[in-house]
């Protein structure tokens, strides 16, 4: 075999490598996409359900046993978005938030 | 409390820096570093090989690392699905079922990268040899690993039989690493054995870079679906609890 052919199969599966390792990185922003999706759909059920304390998907988080470590291990990959911050995030301008707030939150003052 | 929050540190505490070193982001900076330098050292420095193979042994500075890298993965797995049977609660979620795809991916990729060098080295794209043929049967085993678990609706009898479908599909490794040593008319080559690596210096350097690249890229990815599983069961346990609410 002459070395330009064996220039074009070293070159070959050398993109072939990249490719895939490219594919892979693909498919793994493709699952985060999808879970942020979810975390979207799931702000969107919490302020469509109007929940009362207004601290929707936060709320909820914390009262998970292991809700705020999940959220830590999620942390450690360092993608995943904070589901309880977009919420309050998107909660702070709304008027269900003030409006319902009064007489329906339980928790102590000063708590998020 | 579960298993993730056993093992997670409270939040807003200081991150160590061993631990530090080995998350995810500086992982994947590990793998691309250790990964762009086996290239490097691969074209510029590494001579070509007389011993036969030529220009093309350069496609094994990769092959052979990305093999290693599966059977590892296959390895952890293997680990993850014991740990699982002993302590439910020991392996982090999603760890074999992470460590099984990977190591179907890394398969795949070393099965047509191995095809190549053969087209160009045997002449033909496939050969029935031990270590080829051990390793499509490792592959087709590892890939049934995700038929038998789609196969079970209930989540808890599906972990279970899946670990122990893990365990049992890793019969397949060690054949899979010995054939080429004890099987009888092997084709493909054996450059490293228990008592020496037939290279040079700068030819094991490459291997060695390379092969730290992609454990690093193996660890980096897994680490990374690890927190999506993680992130997934958090959002279901939330979906559940706004549910009832």
């Amino acid at each position: 075999m002459n070395l330009e052919e064996a220039v074009w199969y070293v070159a070959a599966a050398y993109a072939v490598v990249l490719v895939a390792l490219l594919l892979l990185f693909a498919l793994l922003a493709r699952r985060l996409v999808r879970l942020t999706q979810r975390v979207n759909a799931l702000r969107e059920t919490d302020q469509s359900t109007a929940v009362p304390d207004g601290g929707g998907v936060r709320a909820a988080v914390e009262a998970v046993p292991d809700g705020g470590a999940n959220r830590a291990d999620t942390a450690a990959g360092g993608e995943i978005p904070d589901p309880g911050a977009g919420a309050a995030a998107a909660s702070a301008g709304h008027d269900v938030t003030a409006g319902d707030r009064e007489g329906h939150d339980d928790r102590p003052p000063g708590q998020v | 409390m579960t298993p993730a929050a056993a093992r997670s540190a409270p939040a807003g505490r200081p991150v160590s820096l061993p631990r530090a070193l080995v998350s995810a982001s500086f992982l994947y900076v590990w793998a691309a570093l250790l990964l762009g330098a086996g290239v490097l050292l691969a074209f510029l420095v590494t001579p070509v090989d007389a011993s036969g193979l030529g220009f093309t042994q350069k496609i094994f500075y990769f092959h052979a690392p990305i093999a290693e890298t599966a059977l590892v993965a296959f390895a952890v797995a293997f680990v993850a699905a014991v740990l699982r049977l002993i302590r439910p609660a020991a392996p982090p979620p999603g760890l074999e079922v992470a460590a099984v795809r990977l190591g179907l991916f890394f398969s795949g990729l070393v099965m047509i990268t191995g095809m190549i060098w053969g087209r160009a080295a045997w002449g033909v794209w496939w050969a029935w040899e031990p270590r080829l043929t051990t390793f499509l049967l490792a592959l087709l085993v590892y890939a049934a690993y995700f038929v038998v678990r789609g196969s079970i609706d209930d989540e808890q009898r599906r972990e279970t039989v899946g670990s122990v479908y893990a365990i049992i599909a890793f019969v397949t490794v060690p054949v899979t690493f010995f054939a080429t040593r004890y099987l009888p008319d092997g084709l493909h080559p054996v450059v490293i054995t228990a008592s020496e690596a037939s290279m040079e210096t700068s030819m094991a350097l490459t291997f060695v870079v390379c092969t730290l690249g992609m454990f690093a890229l193996l660890a980096a990815v897994l680490r990374s679906e690890i927190a999506l599983a993680a992130g997934a069961e958090a959002l279901d346990e939330v979906k559940d609890l706004l549910e009832e609410r």
